[in-house]
């Protein structure tokens, strides 16, 4: 468009219309200017010269200067930009793409361990659970050896103290046996011996007498005899009296004997009582000792119940109101296990048994 | 809606449990986590627990936090809670935490509605793997009931799972019970007892078993396993253990059932194939059915099963069963 001049004339031709003179007349314009063509053409051309060189004047040549190479300068950065702007994208995309894959070997690879964990995982359970199967028979079997040991200790022991016990008690009882008898033979042989020697003098002095004759009244031999049976009666009395107290001590050896045969037989107790705890305490461990024969279940009884229940604790929970949820409706279960127990329907089972 | 009279309690390993029915036909349940902590007494320490809505109850010279508060401090603390039970039972060795478990059991109960209001507790059935005495534990909660004014009544665990779990059944099939302390195990027939048996292998193994691989305390154990652990597909190392664990305890236990039932007399023999229904908070680990029937097809078992499946309510069935008891007896004690 810049290169084509502009077309005056065909600018006019086209802008303007065509009247007569006669035309003009009856519009009452009886004058007219006349531009020719070329005087238009001159006019527009310093019209826009004019317009043009106010227009650039606004700058000054350094200014206009200035202008473009900054202009310049933009389109330089505008145009880097761009290009480094291109080269990000590009980069992005290649980046994306390597980050996928790498994204894909990762997972490839846990995918890989994975399977690798589990099968580890089960292969060790399983080793784990040969092991322990094999750990648990071990302990079963230790369990169970170490159940009749500990059963089989405790029993000896028992058994060896209860022999010790009474073996000492025997040895005891012999001995204070023997005590008593010595001492009775002892008091038996003091006895025999003055009685003895009492009868001898007796028997001498009536030999006296008789030798003696007449020469002994009557009287006089009376008292001596007399005498001699008092001292008699004295001697007995004596003898009864130690016969005594060799019972009484005798029946203080028989409440020492009882009350040691008692402590000895609480200890055989307490053993035996001890022996069914480690039992029991051995199966809640996982052993397979049954409970004895007999055995007779461990109650509470009435006064720990009491001492156990009785008397308030001091808390603050009293106090505090304990919230509730409601969880649906117990349905229809109460009716019919009423009808399936009134209707017979639970004693059927009896004959259905096997 | 006039009021059914007779209360359930839960009397569980890690978890006491109460359940009555209130005035508009509804199941009331109160658990209580049935474990206690040691903690400082002194009269700053008693006032901040008050302020803190946290229970805590004085013993002699010692002071308890009780409940799941305890649960928590022992994980925030890593102390070792004190548990009065093990294995189902009351321990003779713990018979002195019977005052506060009485404490802990009134606090959910609630006062007998009526004078002797009949009260139905769960009581384990005989183990198969242990020599405990059912009879000393029944001895002792029969007299913590009557203490608070109810008419105690026990019934076995297994069975109050088939009272709450197979109604539509006609009360016929296996519960099970998958407790803290032990596994218990009931087959019913029409609402009848056949059999019932327990074993002492269960979430407290698993926890005291993950424990000791991790080097950790067994209620931080048990604390990892109740967040919510995928059992088919274990994501940590805490996780893995409890998983191979879990699977070690599904086994025994399935096959001790298989065992007791093969050696069992006089068992009901069962036309139709019955459903075997789990119970309880260990069955409540994601994907333990998934689980139980992976192990179940690898075994023979001798009783037909039509399937293995998981209870509507897992942790309240025993509770929800021992009412349903105490309902039918108070009903048959009016009629
Ligand atoms: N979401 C869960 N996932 C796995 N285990 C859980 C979850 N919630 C609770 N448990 C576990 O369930 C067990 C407690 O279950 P539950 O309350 O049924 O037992 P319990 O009745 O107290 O014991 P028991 O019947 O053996 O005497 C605990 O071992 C606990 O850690
Ligand atoms: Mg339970």
């Amino acid at each position: 468009m810049a290169d084509q001049p502009f077309d005056v004339r065909r600018a006019i031709e086209q802008s303007s219309s065509k009247s007569t003179l006669q035309e003009l007349a009856k519009k009452g314009i009886h004058r007219v200017k006349v531009l020719d063509e070329q005087m238009i053409n001159k006019l527009i051309g310093e019209a826009v010269e004019r317009i043009l060189s106010t227009k650039t004047n606004l700058l000054s040549t350094d200014d206009r200067q200035k202008l473009i190479d900054a202009s310049r300068k933009e389109l330089d950065r505008l145009v880097r930009d761009h290009q480094s702007t291109k080269d990000q994208a590009e980069l992005m995309t290649k980046d994306k793409q390597s980050l996928v894959s790498e994204v894909e070997n990762l997972q490839d690879q846990l995918k890989t361990t994975r399977k690798l964990g589990d099968d580890t995982a089960k292969q060790r359970y399983e080793d784990g659970k040969a092991i322990m199967k094999s750990e648990v028979e071990d302990m079963k079997r230790k369990m169970s050896s170490m159940e009749e040991d500990i059963s089989k200790r405790v029993r000896r022991e028992v058994e060896l103290e209860y022999q010790a016990k009474s073996a000492g008690l025997q040895a005891s009882i012999e001995q204070l046996k023997g005590d008593g008898s010595r001492r009775e033979n002892e008091v038996r042989d003091q006895y025999d011996r003055r009685e003895k020697d009492l009868r001898e003098e007796l028997s001498r002095r009536e030999q006296d007498i008789v030798a003696r004759g007449a020469s002994m009244k009557e009287a006089e031999l009376r008292t001596t005899l007399d005498q001699m049976q008092h001292k008699n009666m004295e001697m007995a009395e004596k003898h009864a009296d130690q016969l005594e107290e060799l019972k009484k001590s005798d029946d203080k050896v028989l409440t020492t004997l009882s009350e040691l045969f008692n402590k000895a037989i609480e200890g055989v107790n307490k053993k035996l009582g001890d022996l069914r705890l480690r039992s029991i305490a051995g199966v809640a461990a996982g052993g397979s000792m049954g409970r004895v024969e007999g055995d007779v279940d461990f109650r509470p009884s009435q006064a720990t119940l009491d001492s156990l229940i009785t008397g308030e604790l001091e808390s603050n929970l009293k106090g505090m109101q304990v919230e509730a949820k409601t969880g649906g409706k117990i349905g229809n279960a109460l009716d019919r296990l009423k009808a399936m127990r009134s209707g017979g329907g639970g004693e059927t089972k009896k004959e259905e048994k096997k | 809606m006039a009021i059914q009279h007779g209360k359930g309690l839960d009397v569980g390993t890690c978890n006491l449990v109460a359940a009555e029915q209130n005035d508009k036909g509804e199941i009331e349940l109160r658990p209580k986590r049935n474990v206690f902590i040691d903690v400082p007494i002194d009269a700053y320490t008693k006032n901040m627990l008050t302020r803190l809505n946290v229970p805590y109850v004085v013993q002699g010279k010692k002071m308890y936090v009780l409940g799941d508060h305890a649960f928590e401090l022992a994980n925030v603390l890593n102390k070792n809670t004190r548990r009065p039970m093990k294995d189902g039972l009351i321990s003779p060795k713990e018979q002195d935490a019977l005052p506060v478990m009485k404490l802990l059991i009134g606090s959910i109960l609630g006062q007998p509605r009526v004078p002797n209001e009949v009260c139905f507790y769960s009581v384990p059935g005989d183990p198969v793997d242990s020599d405990l005495s059912v009879a000393y534990h029944r001895d002792l909660f029969d007299a913590v009931l009557k203490s608070l004014g109810y008419k105690p009544s026990h019934i076995l665990e297994g069975h109050a799972v088939t009272f709450a779990e197979l109604e539509e059944e006609d009360f016929t099939g296996i519960g099970v019970s998958c407790g803290g302390g032990m596994f218990n195990i009931c087959v019913a027939y029409k609402s009848m007892p056949a059999l019932s048996f327990s074993t002492s292998r269960s979430g407290d193994w698993v926890d005291n078993n993950v424990a000791n691989v991790l080097g950790i305390k067994p209620a931080k154990a048990a604390l990892i396993k109740e967040k919510g652990v995928d059992l088919m597909k274990p994501k940590t190392r805490e996780e893995d253990a409890i998983a191979i664990y879990y699977r070690n305890l599904i086994k025994y236990n399935l096959s001790s059932i298989c065992e007791r039932f093969r050696a069992a007399e006089n068992m009901p023999s069962f036309t139709e194939p019955v459903s075997m229904v789990f119970t309880g908070g260990t069955s409540m680990a994601g994907n333990f059915i998934e689980l139980v029937r992976a192990v179940f097809k690898e075994l023979d078992f001798p009783i037909p099963v039509k399937e293995c499946r998981m209870a509507k309510d897992p942790f309240n069935a025993t509770a929800k069963g021992a009412l349903v008891a105490a309902q039918l007896e108070t009903s048959s004690q009016t009629a």
